[in-house]
């Protein structure tokens, strides 16, 4: 019999990620631990990312997954990737942490960075690809997602900011990530 | 079922959406897959802007007492007792220590959150490895294979009557081992080659 190609290797793990996500949607106990062992940095990242503190990030993972777990239901494999699903859980309810903080951390991140900072430099963006995707955005698009994105501002916060419709700066956020999904889906090709 | 999500889908995402629209979009994809599949596409956007960073031993050790059931000596004993006679302790013994995601992983959380079971792999040959499946209960449910061997097998089983092929046992020192996640497969065969060496299967349901 052939030795394993690369393919095969490659569609070995694709199935093993495919059956964690229907047995994280099935509730099975092992597949939340199994999520958490899988997807471990990705979470602590995005909680990191917004809450820029060790603690504070790591209680937000653990409160979501644990509540994930006591609710169950909230993902369907038919949501896509469970590693995306848990990223943005954490990721929001950093977010929301960080709004009813105002008097610590909000202060300290809030503030627009200097006008000459790349927005999407080697602080925050994952690869290579989201950096250049980012910058084939037009400039109202990079300055929206910029606002939403690290400053963790709500629509309804950066229509104020800017003095444009709320209609308008959802679209633009809207179209923004959509633009960066099919820039970075055409650079990776075919699955 | 309520309006569709529409471009909120994108803004949940980015975390710009106000708490009553995100429970809004909650409520939605729970029944709607095409809001749903548009929603998973933005948050796979925005999951790709993530810095990954590596949490201490200490959030290790709280996700495992938070996500595991209580484990009643009558569950641990099997396990115990499976470890050392599959030579499994020495892997138990470093899991704080493992950061790497693997199959290897998968299989210990599954074995100490399931109630499972083991049957032999019986030689079809004189060279065939010691080797068990460990299988979780259920009709479909997780398959674990470990051999005293190095060398890395070819896994075959039958599914739904069906040959499968489910890859080759990852081979670590003077141990093999291969983690199904989740498959309905009750015969295992271990290849060497296109020789079949041995054969296990889950007793009748």
């Amino acid at each position: 019999m052939d030795a394993p190609t690369s393919a095969n290797t490659r569609s070995a793990s694709d199935a093993q990620t495919r059956a964690l996500e229907q047995a994280f949607a099935a509730h099975e106990a092992w597949a939340y631990e199994a999520a958490y062992v899988s997807y471990r940095r990705t979470l602590y990242g995005a909680a990191y990312g917004v809450l820029a503190d060790a603690q504070l990030s790591e209680d937000c993972v653990h409160d979501v997954l644990v509540r994930l777990w006591q609710r169950s239901g909230e993902y369907r494999p038919a949501r896509g990737r469970l590693e995306a699903f848990l990223a943005v859980c954490v990721r929001n309810e950093a977010l929301s942490r960080r709004r009813r903080d105002n008097n610590r951390l909000r202060i300290a991140r809030s503030a627009p960075p200097p006008a000459e900072a790349d927005p999407f430099d080697d602080r925050y963006a994952g690869s290579l690809d989201v950096r250049d995707a980012v910058r084939g955005l037009s400039q109202p698009q990079q300055h929206t997602l910029q606002m939403a994105y690290f400053e963790g501002l709500t629509h309804e916060e950066i229509a104020k900011r800017l003095g444009e419709p709320v209609g308008t700066i959802k679209s633009r956020l809207s179209n923004a990530l959509k633009s960066l999904r099919r820039t970075m889906g055409a650079k990776k090709g075919p699955a | 079922m309520t309006q569709h999500i529409g471009e909120d889908a994108e803004l949940y995402a980015l975390g710009a959406l106000d708490p009553g629209e995100a429970r809004a979009v909650d409520e939605h994809v729970r029944t709607c897959d095409a809001c749903a599949a548009r929603l998973g596409e933005a948050e796979a956007a925005v999951s790709a802007a993530i810095v990954p960073a590596e949490p201490s031993l200490s959030l290790d050790r709280r996700m495992r007492t938070a996500l595991r059931a209580p484990l009643p000596w009558a569950r641990i004993a099997p396990l115990l007792a499976a470890s050392f006679v599959l030579g499994l302790l020495p892997f138990f013994a470093a899991l704080p220590a493992r950061h790497d995601t693997s199959q290897h992983d998968l299989a210990v959380a599954a074995l100490v959150n399931s109630h499972f079971a083991h049957v032999p792999f019986a030689a079809l040959s004189p060279d065939a490895p010691k080797a068990k499946l460990l299988y979780g209960r259920g009709v479909q449910s997780w398959r674990f294979i470990v051999a005293q061997t190095g060398r890395a097998y070819r896994v075959r089983g039958i599914v739904d009557g069906r040959e499968t092929d489910f890859g080759t046992l990852q081979v670590n020192g003077a141990s093999a081992e291969l983690f199904v996640p989740q498959t309905r497969a009750r015969v295992f065969e271990l290849y060497d080659g296109s020789r079949e060496v041995s054969r296990s299967e889950i007793p009748g349901r």
